[in-house]
């Protein structure tokens, strides 16, 4: 029979493939509770199965009908206690509803597909059931005559109603009722989700009752509820209800737009019955009758509805003569055959069906309609002005059609969103089904499941995240005796966890497992020429155990048909790079591994960098973006260095390899060259030489490059002059992340950063591995997106390579670091031409370049849109005495987060970032909004104090905070330790303001004697690391040694802490690192340890 | 043990217009707080409540059964008829004491 999808049938899919998503994992629930049983899951199940028999008799789908009527017969079984679901019988179930996936995946093959084996072990299951149940009532004689017989009897023996219900019914009520001629009906809703998320109210439920009939007796059931949560109100509020009416049972749920399954009607003997909806079984032409009637002899096809299935006596028997095609049940779905495996050779083909509808919630549709609504409103302002030339309309409408554009677009891509639940309720099957292989047992812990992500990306997930699953059960976890051996647990832990972080979704997959072996890693690496033995002397311990992403590299002593082919872990990492995501490993031997994977949000927009090399524009997805640096002429000298035949530039203490992008991709290097304002071809060898021999320190050639930067268009003003001291001479480098490591991209010019459209590459251009895709630009052009892995690849670049050849000299830049004063990370700017400031760098967010007529003032304060809202906007010289934000028409917005709030302060440039070794003056020309005055760069220069700063101005938004005390009442005590005055000062401040009281030490040693002097007083610790007399981790030291101290928080605070500095710190027992001048982040901090 | 400073507990909670889903953030901690205040016994004055829906009443429920484990209960006062009256079909009121608002007398009436 050949059949087409049309509408009716297309729902059926989706309704089916939407009861079937939580199928497998309810099973597994099932299986494990055992004899336990959770009736609400099981009927969960059961009425999942009967909802799809139901629409498949509608549809003619004879064969999905018969399999999940057998499957039916086994949940009723189950459900009604005569049935534990063993291991072996959940087996048979999986098996089966793989198989119903299948044919609903493919439709119009469903009728083809063989099911006979799934029917033989379901009916072997269901007629041992009623022979055990026989031989109790001892009537063999007749069993045996007839199997049928027993089920029969059963038939006649439905579920008493009041037992159901779970309180006494009104009998009298529902006698006189049914005396005359009505209907009496029990109707067993979930209120929640049958009516709140249908969006009806409980009044218009009632309404309908009353309207239609009378309510004899309705009960909400108050122990399914349990107790009041923490925060999310309960999800389960089941409600009972016996309702008399003289509508059919045919009507009666179309009125209320329930369920069948909820409702029964009630029998002159309180008996129930399952109601005849005319949809279902009852209504469909019976299917032929099947060449073998044996598969069906307990429940004929004319009594499937009856209630004998649901509910028959309860009965405690084994099914010992079933047990031999149980267990070959088990070892033909057990897991030699992957999940999506099936027994009967069902068609493994998935058509599209699955994937070609989306269920999208109303209220999300009207807002879209609402959007179009608008955006045709504003199209037709837009014509008008144009028709009439006024430029002002224009623009307004121009910004209001840019508005509901962005608005559209994040609702379009809402209605792609999916759970990744989706993804990660496969896995329970597949940990269980591989560790019964492998004889290991594991817990699998998922988290996160609403986490959500693009459908497209939530496809493309599935096949990399089950490798990487399979992989940890597989070579991670260890058999439970080996554990045992160990000290480990006996069940091995496996975690899937997915959470929002920096605007992308983090996936990490986590074992308690043996770990990875890093030099053992490194030693195979070597072995197969993948690396020289010096690379593989002074490569990190990351670097070692990220060699397992390297193609064809497998250490895995037996290949396995689960993992250790030496194929799988590139390929995961090569699809999911594909997806604009990244793969990250952490491992310790002995103790476990983490992969953590990083993916954008979505696939078809993503937010880019836009870069020009050689005249043409690149983009670069922000997702592999790390920060941007422009480094000016003059500096490019003191700032790039050669490590071996690499370039480098210094950054924060590291030494990051640089890349030119012209280079890469093969295109002939130039230069803009400011005296003919021409692009050049650039001879130069190394980025650090000179193109002109002019001397600049002549002072005919010097100006001060600070001001050749605030004279725009800079080319127009400068003739004649050095180039080395010309802003578009500055060196620009766009520093992005491949996950394994970090580099430079030189590019021409840096533009803004754009929403970009991802179009897939032509395939005359598949083979140009740098290249991501393609975006078509605002002004129609097309700029290729840059694949930032790729072009690593082609550098010759690799992180084993970058890094170990950074790595020497890194060191020895950290040395040096180590032997001078404490290194700050601070950018500074400008307010006035003449007047520089800085701010910890850690506490910016971003840095914006607008235009000032951007700036709105609204209530007396300046603003401007910013990504949806309106962003307060202060300059310094609105609190502190300091010269004037200069006018000009561009100007810098840096964004912070003070008081948990979004808040940008004006500036112009140049800014930079910079690490310097700060001797700060807490004194001398410290007023309100300003801590301090350091030299940088020969400038004497402003700290900008950004909480005093927006306290000032906006004290209220502080008004909020609580006052802290200890159970007592009393007001914590902290114990501060900082040999730097102005630090200390600082530090203490933020804490005092945060309602502590803060015992100063100028260092360990004296901390250490304050704190045995005030034992009982202090709570906790706070130290600088680098102290005279004692150090920080002297100090903690002393503290976790001391019985009386040794639960005592020590959190250190530092400028700059590398991984070794943290290991060393937890070697001490520092229980946290915070960074100096965080302050939001050291309160929170603080706030964790004193709760603990 | 160091914490927050407590506002005083509310003798009984007064919720607003609805106990919905959408007002259910702020009324869970305020349920929470009262019951432990209270130990184990909380009254929800309901005269301001026009609108109860299946997440509010789940919250109801939820709170009733946390004061049954502490060994109180939970009173619904000054409940309005429309209400009173869902309550009474979702039997409710056989589970939960529930006190039905007294309807204001009118001006001037005498005895």
């Amino acid at each position: 029979m050949s059949i087409e999808i049309d509408e009716t049938l297309q729902v059926f899919i989706d309704e089916s493939i939407d009861h079937l998503a939580d199928i497998e994992s309810d099973l597994l629930s099932i299986e494990e509770a055992g004899a336990n049983l959770d009736e609400d899951l099981v009927n969960k199940v059961y009425r999942a199965a009967h909802s799809i028999k139901g629409g498949a008799g509608f549809m003619g789908l004879t064969v999905i009908q018969k399999l999940t009527h057998e499957m039916e017969n086994i949940l009723g079984l189950i459900r009604s206690r005569e049935l534990v679901p063993t291991p072996e019988i959940v087996n048979i179930l999986l098996s089966a509803s793989d198989t119903l996936k299948d044919m609903v995946n493919d439709i119009t093959a469903s009728n083809e597909v063989d099911i006979s084996r799934h029917l033989e072990l379901l009916v072997a299951i269901t007629e041992e059931s009623y022979q055990g149940e026989t031989a109790v009532t001892g009537d063999e004689a007749d069993s045996a005559a007839d199997p049928v017989e027993p089920e029969a009897e059963e038939a006649e023996k439905p579920l008493n109603a009041a037992e159901f219900a779970g309180f006494a019914l009104p009998a009298m009520e529902i006698i006189d009722a049914l005396d005359n001629g009505r209907h009496v009906y029990l109707i067993d809703i979930a209120l929640i989700p049958d009516i709140y998320e249908k969006d009806r109210s409980l009044q218009e439920l009632f309404d309908d009752m009353k309207d239609t009939g009378t309510l004899l007796m309705g009960r909400v059931d108050m122990e399914a509820v349990g107790s009041l949560p923490e925060d999310l109100p309960p999800c389960a509020l089941p409600y009972k209800a016996v309702y008399a009416t003289i509508l059919n049972p045919g009507d009666i749920n179309i009125l209320f737009r329930l369920p069948e399954n909820c409702i029964f009607q009630i029998t002159e003997d309180l008996h129930l019955l399952p109601i005849d909806t005319g949809i279902g079984v009852a209504a469909t032409p019976k299917p032929a009758p099947t060449a073998e009637p044996k598969l069906d002899p307990v429940v004929p096809a004319q009594k499937e509805e009856s209630p004998v299935e649901e509910f028959s006596v309860v009965e405690d028997h084994a099914l010992h003569s079933v047990e031999n095609e149980i267990e070959t049940a088990a070892k033909v779905s057990s897991a030699s055959a992957p999940p999506s495996q099936n027994v009967c050779g069902a068609p493994k083909s998935m058509t599209a069906s699955s994937e070609t509808s989306l269920r999208v919630h109303v209220s999300l549709l009207d807002s879209l309609m609402t959007l179009a609504g608008e955006l045709v409103l504003s199209r037709n302002q837009l014509l008008q002005s144009l028709a009439s030339d006024d430029r002002r309309l224009s623009e307004m409408s121009g910004q209001r059609i840019d508005l509901i554009t962005s608005e559209l677009q994040e609702a379009i891509m809402l209605t792609r969103m999916q759970p990744i639940g989706v993804v990660f309720n496969k896995f329970p099957r597949v940990v269980r089904d591989l560790s019964q292989k492998l004889g290991k047992e594991v817990e699998l812990v998922i988290e996160g499941k609403t986490v959500e992500l693009d459908k497209t990306i939530i496809e493309a997930i599935n096949d990399p995240l089950t490798h990487l699953v399979r992989n940890s059960v597989d070579h991670g976890i260890e058999a439970p005796a080996e554990r045992r051996k160990i000290g480990k647990q006996r069940v091995g832990r496996v975690l899937l966890k997915a959470f929002h972080a920096a605007g992308q979704v983090n996936i990490q997959i986590s074992d308690d497992g043996r770990g990875l072996n890093g030099d053992k890693l490194a030693a195979a690496a070597v072995k197969k020429g993948l690396l020289t033995e010096e690379q593989s002397r002074t490569m990190s311990e990351k670097e070692k155990v990220s060699l397992i992403f390297l193609p064809g590299f497998s250490t895995a002593e037996n290949i396995s048909d689960v993992s250790g082919r030496g194929v799988g872990m590139d390929v995961v990492k090569t699809n999911l790079e594909k997806l604009g995501g990244q793969t990250e490993i952490d491992s310790e031997p002995g103790k476990g591994t983490s992969i953590g994977i990083k993916l954008p949000l979505t696939l078809a927009i993503i937010p880019s960098q836009i870069v020009v090399t050689e005249g043409e524009r690149y983009a670069i997805p922000q997702v592999s973006l790390v920060e941007l640096l422009r480094i000016p002429a003059d500096k490019v000298k003191e700032r790039i260095e050669k490590v071996g035949d690499a370039e480098v530039v210094r950054l924060r203490g590291n030494l990051l390899p640089l890349v030119r992008l012209a280079d890469v991709i093969g295109l002939e290097r130039t230069f803009f060259d400011p005296d003919n304002h021409e692009e050049r071809p650039d001879r130069r060898q190394d980025i650090a030489d000179r193109r002109s021999k002019e001397s600049p320190l002549t002072p005919e050639n010097f100006q001060d490059p600070d001001q050749s930067e605030k004279d725009e268009p800079e080319a127009e003003v400068r003739t004649g002059g050095d180039r080395r001291y010309h802003a578009r001479s500055a060196l620009n480098i766009a520093v992005v992340s491949t996950g394994a490591m970090k580099y430079g991209v030189i590019v021409d010019r840096l533009y803004d950063a754009e929403e970009i459209v991802v179009k897939p590459l032509g395939r005359h251009l598949k083979n140009c591995k740098g290249y991501a895709g393609a975006t078509i630009m605002g002004d129609g052009r097309v700029s290729l997106i840059l694949d930032v892995g790729n072009l690593a690849h082609m550098a010759g670049l690799t992180s084993v390579e970058g890094a170990s050849r950074a790595k020497d000299v890194a060191q020895e830049a950290r040395e040096k670091n180590m032997a001078g004063n404490e290194k700050q990370s601070l950018l500074t700017f400008r307010g006035d031409v003449t007047e520089q400031f800085a701010v910890p760098l850690n506490l910016v967010e971003r840095i914006e370049k607008i235009e000032k007529k951007q700036i709105e003032t609204v209530g007396g304060t300046q603003v401007m849109q910013y990504r949806g809202s309106s962003l307060p906007l202060f300059t310094v010289d609105q609190v502190a005495q300091v010269k004037t934000l200069v006018d000009t028409a561009n100007l810098l917005v840096i964004v912070f987060t003070i008081a948990g709030r979004e808040v940008g302060l004006m500036a112009t440039g140049p800014v930079d970032a910079i690490d310097v070794a700060l001797s700060i003056d807490g004194m001398t020309l410290k007023q309100t909004g300003i801590m301090g005055s350091a030299i940088i760069d020969g400038h004497t220069t402003l700290l900008v104090d950004m909480y005093e700063l927006v306290r000032h101005l906006n004290p209220e938004w502080f008004e909020m905070q609580e006052t802290v005390t200890t159970s007592e009442g009393e007001t914590p005590t902290i114990l501060y330790a900082e040999d730097s005055n102005f630090f200390r000062s600082q530090v203490k401040g933020f804490m005092e303001d945060a309602g502590y009281r803060v015992l100063e030490a100028e260092d360990g040693l004296e901390a250490w004697d304050l704190l045995q002097e005030h034992a009982n007083e202090i709570s906790m610790v706070v130290t600088d690391v680098e102290m005279p007399n004692l150090d920080g981790l002297g100090l903690s030291r002393k503290i976790k040694t001391d019985e009386r101290f040794s639960s005592m928080s020590v959190i250190a605070l530092t400028t700059l802490a590398g991984e070794d500095d943290i290991a060393r710190g937890r070697e001490a027992g520092i229980d946290d690192y915070q960074i100096k001048l965080d302050r939001e982040k050291l309160i929170e901090c603080i706030s964790v340890h004193l709760n603990q | 043990m160091p914490k927050k400073k407590k506002k005083t507990a509310e003798k009984a909670v007064r919720p607003g217009k609805g106990i919905t889903a959408g007002e259910l953030e702020n009324l869970i901690p305020r349920l929470h707080k009262a019951i432990e205040q209270n130990s184990g016994n909380l009254t929800i004055d309901c005269s301001r409540v026009t609108r109860v829906d299946p997440p509010g009443l789940a919250v109801v429920v939820g709170a009733n059964n946390s004061c049954l484990d502490l060994g109180g209960k939970v009173v619904l006062t000054n409940v309005g008829e429309k209400i009173a009256d869902m309550f009474h079909l979702l039997g409710l009121e056989q589970q939960i004491e529930i006190h039905s608002k007294i309807p204001p007398k009118s001006k001037g009436a005498t005895s």
